[in-house]
């Protein structure tokens, strides 16, 4: 039992391919920068815009055949969706908007109305029931619009960007939330997520979509630990280096070389953590096995560091305490030493 | 510069003061001669009533026939890509540019007893539109289906279709969609689109008089009873404007919240 996608779509310029199996109880996370094609992917999913070829299958159903007219309309397909801007009617109250649901489902209106109520318990907002969603917080919204999605007891369930018409404050509460609620519901769940802790805090795997295609795929370690793509990397945070092996040597396309513990010789992406990178005013002694001089091309504040960026030899960026900061002399322009052991560099195949 | 502002201002005064005053003079000339004390006798003569009941009638069957023809016409104007819509669109703002007799000699023209299609009508089912009471509605609605298309497709265009994709989501088919989603979020611009229909189609005059003629108590609505009293009782015309400007006033009272917004 299982979302099986494996589809491509073009609209004006952009072209989509998507493939990918979710299995029940499964919460699979797509990340990427904007225009990346996560939300046309949700929507194409949700029967609201057509695929060109290929098929999206549900529990063994067929929703949609590229190319063929076979296509389920979106009130056919049994799919929850929760939209961005949560879409919560604004002339229903909070608890007509999750009765709406059932209430096209064919359940009586007194019957919707009691499943709604129950939902509207689960997510703790008895309460305000009789309310407008306009009298409601960001959080609140969200949770009335999950609730929405829920209460018609989908086999997928679609969130694009659940947390964005979220406060800061309030958001950690709700993703802990959502969590549970994701866990509890027992379909196949696909979440559009901007940000990296939203998705690896939701997400059994998470799929990284960039230029219309997905370009890796893989647990939160595997994706942490291994990104395939500049975007992932700056996604956790890592320094990224694509080159060629050779012998323990990283061969860049600058012309630059690092010294790495072990690879195997070909090509090789190989990562970094900011907080590996040691800075010196004078050239340090000691085992460092990657030393140079470099140029300060930016500096800009972290929550309790600061990023200091260099273009050249090895674009890369280093994280720095603001007291290291003060004791370097940081700023734009500042020509200092860099100094990276090989065992800080994590290379695998590229 | 700045020392030069305030004269700049002044300046605009002038035509701002002329522009109102155009506006305010002829309504403060009604209210001046305005026979206040008979007021009540002139209003309450049987012939005034007669027209007052037959305005408020028609005008209120053009505002039903505007929502009933109207509202699909809206639809498909603001969702269809048929090649035909600009064409289209051009017939629903010709009433609104168009002088109202020659409207009601065009309606003459095709609904008379010699007209295109009004004489197979009374041949056929014994129908005849001219000089009666359901030809003042036809010439009414003909004036006033344009402000409701109008209005109903501006709403309709505002309405964020995703909306639509959102109960779609949730199992409605279009036609549920359609009833609880999107025409209780357009209802505002429905609501305003019929009451400006109604206001127009209450003041027709041309149209009307033209097509169904001005037969008290059948075809005799409050503007032809104004023109007609000019004639031989001044002191009643100025009654019967009186009344059709407190009604203006109500329509303007209930459109406040769209044209009037606070601040």
């Amino acid at each position: 039992m299982s979302l099986v996608a494996d589809f491509t779509l073009a609209r004006g310029d952009f072209a989509l391919e998507f493939a990918a199996t979710v299995e029940r109880g499964e919460t699979l996370a797509l990340v990427g920068p904007n225009g990346a094609g996560k939300s046309s992917c949700l929507q194409a999913l949700g029967g609201l815009i057509p695929i060109d070829a290929g098929s999206v299958e549900l529990d063994g159903r067929q929703l949609e055949r590229g190319g063929s007219r076979q296509s389920l309309a979106p009130d056919q397909r049994r799919v929850g969706f929760v939209f961005q801007d949560l879409l919560l009617f604004p002339h229903l109250s909070v608890v007509e908007n999750v009765a709406y649901g059932p209430r096209s489902r064919g359940l009586d209106r007194r019957s919707a109305r009691s499943r709604a109520t129950e939902w509207l318990e689960r997510v703790g907002l008895s309460e305000f029931a009789e309310r407008r969603p306009g009298e409601l917080s960001g959080g609140q919204a969200q949770r009335v619009a999950l609730a929405r999605a829920l209460a018609c007891e989908p086999a997928l369930l679609l969130l694009d960007e659940p947390l964005s018409a979220v406060d800061a404050s309030a958001r950690a509460e709700l993703r802990r939330e959502l969590r549970q609620h994701l866990d509890a519901f027992d379909g196949v769940r696909l979440i559009v997520a901007h940000d990296a802790i939203d998705a690896f805090a939701l997400a059994d795997r998470v799929a990284v979509l960039e230029g219309g295609r997905v370009v890796q795929t893989g647990t939160t370690p595997q994706i942490c630990g291994h990104p395939r793509s500049t975007y992932v990397a700056d996604l956790v945070g890592l320094n990224l280096f694509r080159g060629t092996a050779s012998a323990g040597h990283l061969s860049l396309p600058g012309g630059a070389e690092l010294v790495v513990a072990s690879v195997p010789d070909g090509p090789t992406l190989a990562v970094l953590h900011p907080r590996a990178v040691a800075l010196f005013r004078e050239r340090p002694q000691g085992s460092p096995r990657n030393v140079w001089r470099s140029t300060v091309a930016a500096v800009e504040p972290a929550i309790d560091r600061l990023r200091v960026r260099f273009d050249a030899p090895v674009p890369l960026v280093a994280e720095v305490t603001h007291g290291a900061a003060q004791e370097l002399g940081l700023g734009p322009g500042a020509a200092l030493w860099i100094a990276v052991k090989a065992t800080e560099i994590s290379a695998y195949s590229g | 510069m700045d020392a030069r502002r305030p004269s700049a201002r002044s300046l605009l005064l002038v035509p701002v003061g002329l522009a109102v005053a155009l506006l305010a003079l002829p309504l403060v000339g009604l209210l001046a001669r305005a026979p206040w004390s008979r007021l009540a006798d002139r209003l309450a003569s049987g012939a005034v009533l007669d027209a007052l009941r037959l305005s408020i009638l028609s005008s209120t069957g053009a505002a039903l026939a505007s929502l009933v023809l109207g509202l699909p016409l809206a639809l498909w104007l603001s969702q269809g890509r048929s090649p035909w819509r600009t064409t289209v669109r051009l017939l629903v703002v010709l009433p609104m540019v168009l002088p109202p007799v020659v409207g009601g000699v065009a309606l003459l023209l095709a609904f008379g007893r010699a007209g295109v299609i009004g004489a197979p009508l009374e041949r056929v089912f014994g129908l005849s539109l001219p000089f009666s009471g359901a030809g003042v509605v036809l010439a009414a609605t003909w004036v006033s289906l344009p402000f409701f298309v109008l209005s109903a497709e501006a709403g309709l265009r505002a309405f964020d279709p995703r909306f639509a994709a959102a109960a779609a989501s949730l199992g409605a088919g279009p036609w549920r969609t359609f009833r609880t989603v999107t025409l209780p979020m357009i209802a505002p611009s429905l609501r305003a689109g019929l009451l400006l229909a109604w206001a127009r189609a209450l003041g027709e005059f041309g149209a009307t008089i033209t097509f169904a003629g001005n037969l008290e108590g059948t075809t005799r609505t409050l503007p032809l009873a104004v023109y007609t009293a000019l004639e031989t009782a001044p002191e009643a015309a100025i009654a019967l404007s009186l009344l059709l400007v407190a009604i203006s006033a109500l329509v303007l009272f209930l459109l406040r919240d769209r044209w009037f917004p606070v601040g």
